[in-house]
């Protein structure tokens, strides 16, 4: 259906201009123009916690379950009454009057591949998915990027600070798939902090594209097109030559020949006091950068915070399927504590909190039972996710689990509902077809919107 | 016809007026400045500077304040000072305004008093102090004011709140207040055992996982040594050379194989992991 609101909009755009307009549709456009419309989110930045966040151990902790499902730690309050959080999330818990807690997702993918391509592209795999597979759906900051008019020099989309793997694997899910090449996010590895522990894949292939943008490489603009070139086999030197560069290459060009992105990523240009505040962590200097390029006009950050590659539960991960407990308080929680609570409060003294989403993503939620090795197994069953920002109300928890936190108790929902929800808070229409290369349409989403925005 | 002749001059009206805003909005896209047209609004825009356009100045700023229906306007970063805020005196439709980190200070703020419609003031990293705030307690719309790294006080911000209820103020953090995390630094409790290439005790084929820990590994040869983990899969992975006389500080988990080996990659001898924070001293 084409709305009032469309006619009127294509119509300033067009190159038709005002000639081309009947008097009728004029007025119609004038009453329509008179309502006043929400404000929308302007960027969007994702928190992935890979591995599959157990939701006892951060937003939905069970102190009223037996002890072999409740686990070693204890509730804390929030600054929002009534509102509890793990006691090993002090700081976040702080700023639970932004955050919309849901405690009610589930789905019914137990594997990792499965559940990062669901909770990534909104849409259940169909048969064999492949990272980079141009038959996948498109992931939530392709299509984000979709829906905003580029920049130039900016990217539509960036990720970072490594692709996920499994076990040598790569997941499927991060990219655009049928969207086409032009909409995979750009992935940068974070230049700083203390790496997560157990293994991450810095060798992969689409960081070879000299995106390191070290300093000293950046002197002169061919010998940077020149290190662009290396990883791709051929010779350059000319305009022309610059010219015939890809899509991607072009972008990546365009970013290290100065623009705010280049600046952006720069982290050393940053207070060190502030990246005190995030901590010394390649999880929290990932946030701080998510920030920075924000700020410079990317419209979607996507940031993983734990080890790249899930290793057989070693490592940092979410995948705690042993030493549970001793994981979240050591290794996990704090790191993720300190960068998400310095982000909010980033965010917010620099007045960009409210055109600024944050959605935290994970897998799946954790077994209530503890597991003979001390750790919690997959459970996609029920498990909680947060919003920030964005127009999103903050201090409510939507959504519940029941008793033993095993299944929604109330309010159930699907990643689906929570890409809508994303969508909606950034302004695009969740039922909006998409087309892909051969030009079939897609509607985009599935889900509905939840009521928090 | 009565009735419809009005709405013909509204209409010409509008024509004009839009053909007007036209050569304004190309003036600003030439400065860098990126114009949107607001969702669902019929002539409101947004203005940023921020990206592309951070060279605007005082004399650009008065080309800019030519488009009335700006009604989100974004300076940041850019090199406008006080003197050219005299210009957004006419922007009154203004619900937006972003002016952090710019030159401006409380004389600039003051031209800002009649901006009814303003919601939204970004302020931070400039140099206004609590005077500002009295040129804003009559603004009856604004919600937002943002004043973190400036030199308002929480005095300042006291007295204001008392004229302006309604008006959340973002003070923010004190940086110089932030506590570095300092990293604990653990203390080598265990010494692992070196199991040398062709020794009687020989290493697992390959890692299996446990608790986090720390390995310093030491090298006292005369040469540099490579040092491999042995992953999970029993096939080794290069983690870095470690020259003569040299230490490496390495995360890892218990029960991982550790391989040494020369320059040319042949092995030398082996560590397995334990959950203790351990040294591993490759000998002579």
């Amino acid at each position: 259906m084409l709305s009032l609101q469309h006619t009127r909009r294509d119509f300033l755009r067009s190159s038709v201009g005002l000639a081309g307009l009947t008097l009728p549709t004029f007025f119609k456009a004038q009453a329509v123009s008179a309502r006043k419309s929400r404000r929308k989110a302007k960027s969007c930045i994702i928190i992935y916690t890979w591995g599959g966040m157990s939701h006892y151990e951060s937003f939905d902790p069970k102190p009223e379950a037996p002890v072999d499902i409740r686990g070693e730690f204890k509730p804390i309050k929030t600054a929002t009454p009534g509102i509890n959080f793990c006691e090993h999330i002090p700081l976040i818990a702080k700023h639970s009057n932004k955050l919309a807690v849901v405690r009610s997702v589930h789905h019914n993918v137990g594997a990792h591949s499965g559940a990062v391509y669901l909770n990534m592209t909104g849409h259940r795999p169909e048969g064999q998915i492949k990272a980079k597979g141009r038959k996948n759906w498109p992931s939530i900051t392709s299509v984000i990027s979709h829906f905003h008019k580029p920049i130039a020099g900016v990217p539509g989309a960036v990720r970072m600070p490594y692709s996920m793997y499994d076990n040598g694997t790569q997941m499927a899910g991060e990219g655009a798939g049928w969207l086409g090449s032009k909409y995979d996010p750009v992935l940068m590895r974070t230049p700083a902090g203390e790496p997560y522990g157990g293994v991450s894949r810095f060798d992969d292939p689409a960081l070879n594209l000299k995106l390191n943008l070290e300093k000293k490489r950046l002197n002169d603009r061919l010998t940077l097109l020149e290190q662009l070139d290396n990883g791709l086999g051929q010779k350059l030197g000319s305009e022309t030559v610059y010219g015939k560069l890809d899509h991607y290459r072009q972008m990546a060009a365009d970013m290290l020949l100065g623009s705010p992105v280049r600046d952006a990523y720069d982290l050393e240009k940053e207070d060190p006091r502030l990246r005190n505040l995030y901590g010394d962590h390649i999880g929290g200097q990932s946030l701080l950068l998510a920030r920075r390029l924000v700020e410079a006009g990317v419209p979607v950050v996507q940031a993983v915070c734990s080890a790249g590659d899930l290793a057989g539960g070693g490592g940092d991960n979410w995948d705690t399927h042993r030493n549970h407990f001793s994981k979240m308080k050591n290794r996990l929680l704090p790191v993720f504590d300190r960068a998400v609570s310095a982000l909010l409060t980033d965010l917010q003294m620099r007045g960009m909190l409210d055109e600024t989403l944050v959605v935290f993503l994970t897998d799946f939620g954790r077994t209530p039972k503890v597991n003979g090795n001390g750790g919690r197994d997959h459970h996609p069953g029920v498990y909680s996710l947060a919003f920030a920002g964005g127009g999103i109300h903050g201090g409510q928890v939507y959504g519940s689990s029941d008793r033993k936190g095993a299944e929604p108790g109330s309010d159930a929902c699907s990643p689906a509902d929570i890409h809508a929800t994303v969508f909606k808070a950034m302004g695009i229409d969740h039922n909006a077809e998409l087309h892909d290369q051969l030009d079939r349409p897609y509607r985009i989403c599935e889900g509905e919107p939840l009521p928090i925005v | 016809m009565k009735k419809i002749l009005p709405s013909i001059l509204l209409f010409a009206w509008a024509m004009l007026g839009q053909a007007a805003d036209q050569g304004v909005i190309d003036s600003i896209k030439k400065k860098g400045g990126l114009v949107l047209q607001l969702q669902g609004e019929a002539e409101q825009w947004e203005v940023q500077f921020q990206l592309g356009g951070r060279d605007l100045n005082d004399a650009g700023l008065a080309d800019v304040a030519k488009l009335k229906n700006t009604a989100e306007l974004n300076l940041r970063d850019t090199k406008i000072t006080s003197a050219g805020l005299v210009h957004l005196k006419g922007l009154t439709r203004l619900t937006r305004l972003h002016l952090e980190r710019t030159n401006i200070d409380d004389g600039g703020v003051a031209h800002l008093s009649g901006l009814a419609e303003l919601e939204y003031l970004n302020l931070y990293g400039t140099k206004i102090t609590d005077k500002s705030l009295e040129h804003l307690s009559n603004l009856k719309n604004l919600r937002q004011l943002y004043v973190w790294q400036t030199g308002v006080t929480s005095e300042g911000i006291k007295a204001f709140k008392k004229a302006a209820p309604n008006v959340e103020v973002v003070q923010g953090i004190d940086l110089s207040r932030v506590i570095a995390v300092k990293k604990e630094e653990p203390k080598p409790e265990d010494d692992l055992q070196w199991l040398p290439e062709g020794g009687d005790e020989k290493p697992p084929a390959k890692s299996i996982t446990g608790e986090f820990t720390v390995v310093r590994f030491i090298n006292k040869r005369d040469q540099a040594v490579k040092l491999y983990w042995i992953d999970y899969g029993g096939k080794p992975k290069l983690y870095g050379v470690i020259e003569k006389g040299d230490q490496r500080r390495q995360n890892t988990y218990e029960d991982a194989v550790w391989m040494v080996t020369d320059e040319k990659d042949n092995a030398l001898g082996y560590f397995v992991t334990t959950r203790k924070f351990a040294r591993a001293v490759i000998p002579k």
